[in-house]
């Protein structure tokens, strides 16, 4: 056998251009996603075999730009410089020809192979303009593919040409923008500069950095900051900087983008022809509706209620089956296994674990599933820009609505991974640490029994109203509070382009479904199973003796008692008494970590009542309203502290990996929920001790 | 006659180039990427339904901004 030769290719382009769809094309269902090293940014990756090679294809993310100021661009640009890639297919959406070229100056100032793939060229035609694809490919030295992403046109001539570059077959020109007399002058001397005594630029071309470096660009600067020479370096740049803006009357990144784009504009006046210079094409039509004064904010509405919905109704009959699968592996296990700590282990341990984790998986996919619709066909971005005026008050941004809104009576776990739809780090730690306030689905049943057993009916509905209002106060005030104070001086912007609107491709939004929801799996699985394990062990262990002549309940309820977690609970017993709690509301909010309807079924094992079902709780609300310890005033506290403190592990969990694998910003929402969760509380009971209302 | 103005206070359907775009860092960056360079043909488009940002058409194709980010960009009418 003839062993294949590789060859590995790199897709740029700017966001919505159809690279995502090419991708897809190319390697089919041979993909796999990862994370570049140290950041969030994902990395995926596929296969593809074509005449005797092995293509490896590598999206990269979609940047309208290579500057330093946002992850993916710096991704981008050092994966292309450090890891050489073959070929470089820059992908351009061509009937949106300008702004796309505009990346292709930088990458083609990198001095790598490219590949030109003109996308969408059927509408380009549709629209009744012409583009003479051989003048521009002469204009810009590098040969010039035509592709239709969504129809699968010129994927085989993409291939093709990717090879015949890569085998030397056809040769690429080095283009040169003509950045004037004034600034050439300027590059010239900060080259001559970097080039003293072959320093090393982390494999940068010389004139590259000398042009980043005019720019004032962060990561430029960082490059130098190794040299010997590095003092004479950032004088020269002051002094060009200077003599630049004396002679522009402007700063000279302006002038840089301004020749940029002059050299794309003069490339397209000789090779573009627009015959109708159309006023409204179809996207502006529909914006007409999706953007009107009076319907903007209904539809918006309507299509969030539509997400939430498809994700938590439609996805209910496969959470069934899912329940359904691992109780049945429950109980095989345990028809196996002789009763004892190993059947615990195994049932409640592992399987229960691996549940918890696979449980949410549905959720997870079907949520993707409508995101990546929205996202796709334009809409996400029209959404950002309806809401983003009340957002933006509270340092959120227009798409922080969306993962909230997930959260609120659904869930955090897909409501926190709902952020990938935001751009800017600033803006989706913000949304991340704010989502778990919200009250998600699990909180439900707690406030249910809480609220059915000290409060009576006529006041429960207000109660629940209540608990609504401050959910969503808490989480706009936290925004308010981190971007104040904890992100100040962290600018983030709202400039983002609307994309047309386009029809998704099934194939696309199934494929972006699949790979994020089973991120989720990888990346949140393996800690959710662990903790689920060590939660099981804090509440088996130690063992209790068997004793004769005391109920079932009895014995769960003592072995709740002293176990480890049951002695965590004593041991924060003073750190909760303040709040009108003694070691049972204790460790009934400990065991809420795992998940917060536990909080019920703990309750009902302190009681003694047995298992008890968190949705049918009645038995434990007579037991609650007959146990003289509580009171009005006490539940509200305790409700108070669980609708606040810190979300259940797994939303922990992903939290965790969401943030970049940060423990800074776990521990800090750990802390940040709890120290709020305390302080409201004891605001609550000893404000209302000492007012003497309900104690 | 040629007028100044501020693209925050453009109001839909009202067209210009761009001027000058002050202010620095990162948002000039992007607004200077994204193709907001003196000399570009600008027209507001639409304002959100909550009065902001807006959504200007630039380059052939839509950009949307806070008002207070049009803040920076002077537009020659």
């Amino acid at each position: 056998m003839v062993n294949k030769k590789n060859l590995t290719v790199a897709l740029a382009g700017n966001p919505n251009c159809g690279k995502s769809t090419i991708f897809n094309n190319l390697t089919g269902s041979r993909q796999h996603v990862g994370n570049y090293p140290g950041v969030t940014v994902e990395k995926k990756e596929g296969n593809v075999a074509y005449n005797g090679y092995d293509f490896t294809v590598v999206d990269l993310p979609g940047t309208y730009s290579l500057s330093a100021y946002s992850e993916d661009e710096a991704v981008a640009r050092d994966y292309i410089v450090k890891e050489k890639p073959d070929v470089v297919v820059h992908i351009v959406d061509a009937s949106n020809i300008e702004r796309n070229l505009y990346l292709y100056t930088q990458l083609a100032e990198l001095d790598v192979p490219i590949v030109l793939a003109m996308n969408m060229s059927d509408i380009v035609e549709k629209k009744g303009n012409s583009i003479d694809y051989d003048e521009l490919s002469r204009l810009l030295g590098k040969p010039i593919v035509k592709t239709v992403g969504n129809k699968n046109k010129g994927m085989e001539d993409l291939l093709e040409t990717v090879l015949k570059l890569y085998e030397g077959r056809i040769k690429i020109e080095k283009i040169k923008i003509d950045y004037g007399e004034e600034i050439a002058q300027e590059l010239k001397k900060i080259a001559k500069l970097l080039s003293k005594g072959k320093q090393s630029l982390n494999e940068y071309p010389v004139k590259w950095i000398a042009i980043k470096l005019l720019e004032n660009d962060s990561s430029a600067i960082d490059v130098i900051k190794k040299l010997s020479n590095e003092e004479e370096i950032l004088d020269q740049i002051e002094k060009s900087r200077h003599h630049l803006k004396l002679h522009f009357e402007d700063d000279p990144e302006v002038i840089i983008a301004d020749r940029r784009y002059g050299f794309i504009s003069g490339a397209c006046t000789q090779s573009v022809r627009i015959t109708v210079e159309e006023r409204h094409d179809r996207s502006d039509q529909i914006d007409k509706i999706i953007l009107n004064r009076f319907l903007g904010l209904p539809i918006f509405a309507a299509v969030m209620y539509g997400i939430f919905k498809f994700t938590f109704t439609f996805s209910e009959p496969v959470v069934g089956w899912f329940e359904l699968l691992f109780e049945w592996m429950g109980g095989a296990v345990a028809s196996v296994v002789p009763e004892g700590l190993i059947q615990s282990f195994l049932v409640d341990g592992v399987i229960g674990g691996v549940g918890g984790v696979l449980g949410f998986f549905p959720l997870v996919l079907f949520m993707f599933f409508s995101i990546a619709f929205f996202e796709d066909s334009g809409y996400m971005a029209r959404a950002a820009f309806v809401m983003d005026k009340i957002m933006s008050k509270f340092g959120l941004h227009g798409k922080s609505f969306l993962p909230m809104m997930i959260s609120t009576n659904g869930c955090a776990v897909p409501g926190i991974m709902a952020t990938r739809t935001l751009d800017s780090k600033k803006d989706r730690l913000i949304t991340m640490m704010v989502t778990p306030f919200m009250i998600c689905g699990a909180k439900l049943p707690i406030f249910a029994l809480f609220i059915g057993a000290f409060f009576p009916s006529e006041q429960g509905a207000n109660m629940m109203f209540l608990m609504y209002v401050l959910s969503i106060l808490l989480a706009f005030s936290s925004a308010w509070i981190l971007k104040k104070f904890v992100f100040k001086g962290e600018t983030a912007h709202f400039v983002m382009e609307l994309p047309p609107y386009r029809i998704p491709t099934l194939k696309g939004l199934l494929l972006k479904m699949w790979e994020r929801g089973w991120l989720y799996v990888k990346k949140a699985g393996t800690i959710i199973l662990l903790i689920s394990i060590i939660i099981w062990a804090g509440f088996t262990f130690p063992q209790m003796d068997a004793q004769e002549g005391v109920s079932e309940e009895s014995v769960a309820s003592m072995q709740m008692e002293q176990s480890y977690a049951g002695r965590i609970g004593k041991f924060i017993e003073p750190a909760v008494k303040p709040l009108g709690l003694d070691w049972r509301g204790g460790v009934a909010l400990i065991s809420g970590v795992a998940a917060k309807e536990v909080v019920v079924s703990t309750l009902g094992t302190i009681y003694s009542l047995g298992e008890v079902d968190a949705e049918e709780a009645g038995s434990l609300k007579e037991a609650l309203i007959k146990d003289a310890s509580w009171s009005p005033l006490k539940a509200l506290s305790f409700l108070m502290f669980c609708l606040i403190y810190l979300p259940c592990f797994v939303a922990m969990a992903v939290f965790y990996r969401e943030s970049g694998s940060s423990w800074k910003w776990t521990s800090f929402l750990v802390f940040w929920t709890t120290v709020m969760a305390w302080v409201a509380s004891f605001v609550i009971y000893q404000g209302g001790t000492l007012l003497g209302i309900g104690g | 006659m040629e007028d100044i103005k501020i693209l925050s206070e453009l109001i839909p359907g009202e067209k210009g180039k761009v001027k000058q775009i002050t202010g620095e860092g990162t948002l000039k960056r992007k607004l200077l990427d994204m193709g907001v360079i003196p000399g570009s043909d600008v027209e507001v488009i639409k304002v959100a339904p909550l009065g902001d940002p807006i959504d200007i058409k630039i380059k052939g194709y839509h950009l949307s901004l806070r008002k207070e980010e049009a803040k920076q960009i002077s537009i020659k009418v």
